[in-house]
């Protein structure tokens, strides 16, 4: 279908960006790549007046350390997510989800604030944003403010972002010396996961001092497996298969053309268990 | 041979690169419209009431059509059952029947009007699934009998319930004889699901009608029939209308027979202006797509391993209306019997309605439907008696000229050896270690369709040889094809042969792009019309410069005698006519060939997550002689990948009232090159058995007949019975989970 018309602007600062959201209110949407909103403007599921295009904010764009602390744009593509050094540094398991994006061009085009921002339970780079507790940052007309990526994600593609405000940055503390996994099943090659678990762990001697442990697709948000979490506290790496069979606690997966629940919720606790397997053993 | 049997380019190949080539969507005429159509939203109900007021007022718009406006007309079409109306007559039968068609300026006023017509339906019960509709008490899809349309064979008997049309075969060869205890039976139901043909470009039409003509530019396989259909229902004699085709974005059977030019042409006869209608996939997975079906199979051998007899019951679900249903039913009733030595055969497979999306035509239909499941009852057997599999399908394999069916043409090909090339290039050998499976399979099915194809070729006074053949170019390389034939014969070079688009306003007789046919059908006119264009050239060097008869020939474009030659355009313009209608001479048994669908599978199964990986892929063409090895390699390529989409993952899911849920390109996914098999392989066997030209036979289809039941019995050698396709993670689990 063809979307119904509406009014486009192009901004070069995130104050104008904000100012024209608040003008507009809830008849404004904003374009990073478009990769997930065009697909909803053409199905006619939302019908905005005003697109404010974030393509014209390089300032967005990019990848940096602060620290100890790894700080992305929101422009900044799957592409570069995957194969900047940094990240693959830093946040290896940022990387790897980007990298099971869709396709190359797909990976060239979104953002990893449209993904995040977009919320879809089926994302992957919204688990992993929860896995590595991420901090968001958010600019409004009053301002800045911070959100914990485990309360940004509000419900099915809703989250705490205001319609004035923007997803301007994504900090995540760097893991040093732990190990990490993305582990995704889709029924065909490039499709959106059935199911994916992110899996970080932090070893010494052969013993999981910690892990922290989120499911893509298991409910209207991602979901920390924080029961898998409680078991894996200081216990020998054999443990793993025990704890992740805990994956499917506190999880509501959907029926859907893809997969039915109970399958989902067996392939979480198979690719919890692997994943973190992966994840110990890296 | 210097052209055919060459692996020779395509000569479209740089204007498809380059985008120089005109696709149905790319063209445009002066003063034309667009059409937007109003589709239903429920899969059955009465319309009550049709406002068309705001829709008419909307700027652009320049009209608004709907059955009303047809009441002058017969509206109602079908090749195979004249079933269907233009537009919804007071009743739709799907969701995504078309209700009425605006013609606007602009596409954004046309959607914009779209939007503005409010309908009022009272709903009815859907009949969404074979078996609620064959059910004694189901209310009917279309009341009153069938009413044959003109493609209708004149064979064809129709019943009076949703079960319109049955294909039969009830044959004893000997009377079964052995004690019961000697018997061993396997007997199951399956299930094949719904899937979406998916060309990469949907269908376009424009049209134009201008009181006594209609002119249309459609992305159609069958420009000729299309014409017929045309003619006959806006009552018309055939040569005042006209067809023409472009360059065609792929087709698998979607864009065979008539789909969306009835309308084009209602609405350009209302709006009197040329008329564009270009379908989006939501509209395309609406217009046409592969049967669902159910079947029960029960097959017998006895404890020597002979197979004795096999029995199957089919419902195939056409959806509301037939297309080519019936034929569907017919082939894939074929392929249930399967090419073994059969003590007695009874094969019972019927048509359906339902108020589902119509089903027709999708490469290797029938085949693809019921070659697993014969197949994989045959390894059952294997199973129970403990004998090799490919060992019992040997010693049961029908030979050359033994008939599978009566009445049918007996065997025209090498099966045992086809079979043979697949098990040695798959590497046939002991049980694999795990979860790791092979599989086998064999299966014949019938091609050609029709011996209706005419061909002209022309020398022009450049030189330069024109080739008309109704065929069309839809991915297949038939142009290219058809010019190595023309070349061969008169000993061009490829490079001054051009294949020239369809028109059927100066395009000799085709019947039909489809059915495996195009290079031995279609391919054998134009052969006969090199032939007899090069007699024609050569007539007239003995008449014009009186050379001897006995020593003239053609050789790099000239006209050699001796020592003596000529260039061939210094004959002039001259042409060649041929037919391939002699080639059903000698007793009209169709089919005209099986095409011999054979190929082998090895899979890995994850027993945990259910995903099955497609290590080795082997298919053999068994194409007679291989005019183009690589364009035969391509199709089959092609065809493994689609059979991957078809048995692992593609499935048309509706919801509980018949609405399609997965209709947008991010849900219904098809395999991408990173699903391909890790390793495929093409066998290419050329036993110069053909009808077609230099004793060639078509190819294409077969990889779906044998290709499926391949992977089904490979991931059955894995240890998982999956007998509901498509063997899909999430059902591959449940499967092993059910054993365990
Ligand atoms: C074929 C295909 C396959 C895909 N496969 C996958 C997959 O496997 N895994 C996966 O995770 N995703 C997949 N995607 C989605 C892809 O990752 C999208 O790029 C992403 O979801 C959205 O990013 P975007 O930059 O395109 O955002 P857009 O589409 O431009 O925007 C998405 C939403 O976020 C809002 N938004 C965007 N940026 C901001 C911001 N900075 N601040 C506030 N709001 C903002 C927009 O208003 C809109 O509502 C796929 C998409 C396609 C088309």
């Amino acid at each position: 279908m063809i979307p119904a018309a509406f009014d486009y602007l192009r901004p070069t600062t995130v104050e104008d960006a904000v100012a024209a959201l608040a003008e507009a209110g809830e008849e404004a949407k904003v374009l990073a790549g478009g990769h997930s909103l065009l697909p909803v403007l053409r199905l006619r599921l939302a019908a905005p007046t005003l697109l404010v295009d974030l393509g014209g904010l390089p300032q967005l764009r990019g990848v940096r350390t602060d620290g100890d602390t790894l700080v992305l744009g929101a422009m900044t593509t799957h592409a570069e997510v995957a194969g900047a050094p940094v990240v693959v540094d830093a946040a290896p398991l940022l990387a790897q989800a980007a990298a099971t994006i869709g396709d190359r061009q797909v990976r060239h085009r979104g953002t990893l604030g449209g993904s995040l921002a977009h919320a879809d339970p089926a994302g992957d780079l919204p688990t992993a944003a929860v896995a590595l507790d991420a901090e968001l940052v958010l600019a409004g007309p009053a301002g800045r403010r911070t959100v914990p990526a485990r309360e940004f994600f509000v419900d099915y593609f809703t989250t705490t972002l205001r319609p004035d405000e923007l997803l301007v940055e994504v900090r995540v503390p760097a893991l040093p010396g732990w190990g990490s996994h993305y582990l995704k099943v889709n029924r065909t090659a490039q499709a959106w996961a059935t199911v994916a678990v992110a899996a970080v762990v932090e070893r010494e001697n052969g013993t999981i001092t910690q892990a922290r442990v989120a499911l893509t697709n298991m409910g209207p948000t991602p979901v920390r497996a924080v029961a898998v979490e409680r078991a894996l506290a200081g216990v020998p790496v054999d443990a793993i298969e025990a704890a992740a069979a805990h994956a499917v606690e506190g999880t509501s997966p959907a029926s859907d053309t893809t997969a039915s629940a109970d399958y989902r919720r067996h392939l979480a606790q198979v690719l919890a268990r692997r994943a973190l397997t992966a994840a110990a053993g890296s | 041979m210097r052209s055919a049997g060459r692996s020779l380019p395509r000569p479209d190949l740089r204007a498809k690169l380059s985008g120089e080539a005109v696709f149905g969507a790319d063209l445009a005429e002066p003063g034309m419209l667009h059409v937007r159509l109003l589709r239903s939203v429920v899969a059955h109900a009465r319309i009550v009431s049709l406002d068309l007021d705001a829709a008419r007022q909307v700027p652009g718009v320049v009209c608004v059509v709907t059955a009303a406006d047809l009441a002058d007309l017969d509206p109602m079409w079908g090749h195979y059952v004249r079933d269907r109306p233009i537009l919804a007559d007071g009743v739709v039968r799907f969701a995504g029947e078309i209700v009425a068609a605006v013609a606007a300026e602009t596409p954004a006023a046309a959607a914009a009007a779209v939007a503005e017509i409010d309908v009022e339906y009272d709903e009815l019960p859907p009949l969404l699934d074979v078996t609620a509709a064959v059910a004694p008490s189901a209310p009917r899809v279309h009341s009153g009998p069938p009413r044959p349309g003109f493609a209708c064979p004149p064979s064809a008997v129709f019943g009076d319930g949703n079960d319109f049309y049955r294909w039969r075969v009830a044959h004893t060869r000997v009377e079964p004889s052995g004690a019961e205890d000697k018997l061993v039976t396997v007997a199951h139901e399956y299930a094949f699901p719904a899937v979406y043909q998916y060309a990469m470009e949907p269908h376009a039409v424009i049209a134009e009608h201008d009181g006594d003509r209609i002119r249309v530019s459609s992305t159609c396989q069958h420009p000729f029939l299309v014409r017929e259909e045309l003619a006959l229902l806006f009552g018309l004699p055939v040569d005042r209308v006209r067809v023409s085709v472009p360059f065609i974005g792929g087709g698998f059977g979607s864009k065979s027979y008539t789909k969306m030019e009835p309308v084009a042409v209602a609405v350009a006869r209302q709006a009197g202006r040329p008329v564009k209608l270009v379908n989006r996939v939501e509209d395309a997975m609406v217009t046409t797509r592969r049967h669902g079906m159910r079947a029960r199979m029960r097959t017998v051998a006895d404890r020597d391993g002979r197979l004795v007899s096999r029995d199957a019951e089919i419902w195939l679900d056409t959806g509301a209306y037939a297309d080519n249903g019936p034929t569907v039913t017919m082939v894939a009733g074929m392929a249930a019997v399967g090419p073994y030595r059969w003590d007695r055969v009874g094969v019972d497979a019927a048509c359906v309605y339902t108020n589902l999306p119509p089903a027709g035509s999708y490469r290797g239909f029938g085949a693809a439907h019921l070659q697993w499941i014969g197949e994989s009852q045959v390894d059952e057997l294997a199973e129970i008696l403990g004998m090799d599999r490919l060992q019992l399908r040997r010693q049961n394999l029908l030979a050359r000229g033994e008939t599978m069916i009566p009445g049918t043409r007996p065997i025209d090909a090498d099966l045992a050896g086809d079979l043979a090339a697949v098990a040695d290039r798959l590497g046939w050998g002991p049980p694999l270690p795990g979860r790791q499976g092979r599989g086998i399979s064999v299966g014949v099915s019938p091609a050609g369709a029709s011996h209706h194809s005419q061909a002209r070729v022309e020398l022009r006074g450049d030189g330069r040889v024109a080739v008309r053949v109704g065929t069309q170019e839809i991915g297949q390389g038939a142009r290219t094809v058809h010019a190595q034939i023309a070349a061969e014969v008169l000993d061009l070079p490829l490079d001054r042969v051009e294949v020239v688009p369809t028109d059927t306003g100066d395009t000799p007789y085709d019947r039909s792009t489809g059915a495996s046919r195009s290079t031995t059908v279609a391919g054998l006119a134009v052969q006969r019309a090199s032939e007899d264009l090069r007699a024609a050239l050569l007539r007239t060097a003995v008449e014009r410069w009186g050379v001897d008869p006995a020593v003239a020939t053609l050789a790099g474009g000239r006209i050699v005698a001796g020592d003596r030659s000529w260039a061939i355009e210094e004959v002039g313009a001259c042409q060649g006519h041929g037919d391939a209608g002699e080639l059903a001479a000698g007793g009209a048994t169709m089919p005209l060939f099986w095409e011999v669908c054979v190929a082998g599978a090895q899979v890995t199964v994850d027993p945990d997550t259910g995903q099955i990986e497609v290590r080795r892929a082997v298919t053999a063409a068994d194409v007679g002689r291989a005019l183009n090895p690589s364009l035969v390699e391509r199709q089959d390529e092609g065809c493994a990948l689609q059979v991957v989409g078809n048995a692992l993952f593609e499935e048309m899911r509706f919801s509980e009232e018949g609405v399609l849920l997965n209709d947008t390109l991010l849900d219904y996914r098809i395999p991408t090159v990173a699903d391909v098999p890790h390793e495929m392989a093409c066998v290419i066997i050329e036993n110069g058995d053909g009808p077609g030209p230099f004793g060639a036979k078509g190819c294409g289809e077969s990889v779906f007949g044998g290709l499926v039941a391949a992977l089904v019995c490979a991931v059955a050698d894995a240890g998982v019975t999956v007998r509901e396709l498509p063997m899909s993670p999430d059902r591959v689990w449940h499967a092993i989970r059910s054993e365990s």
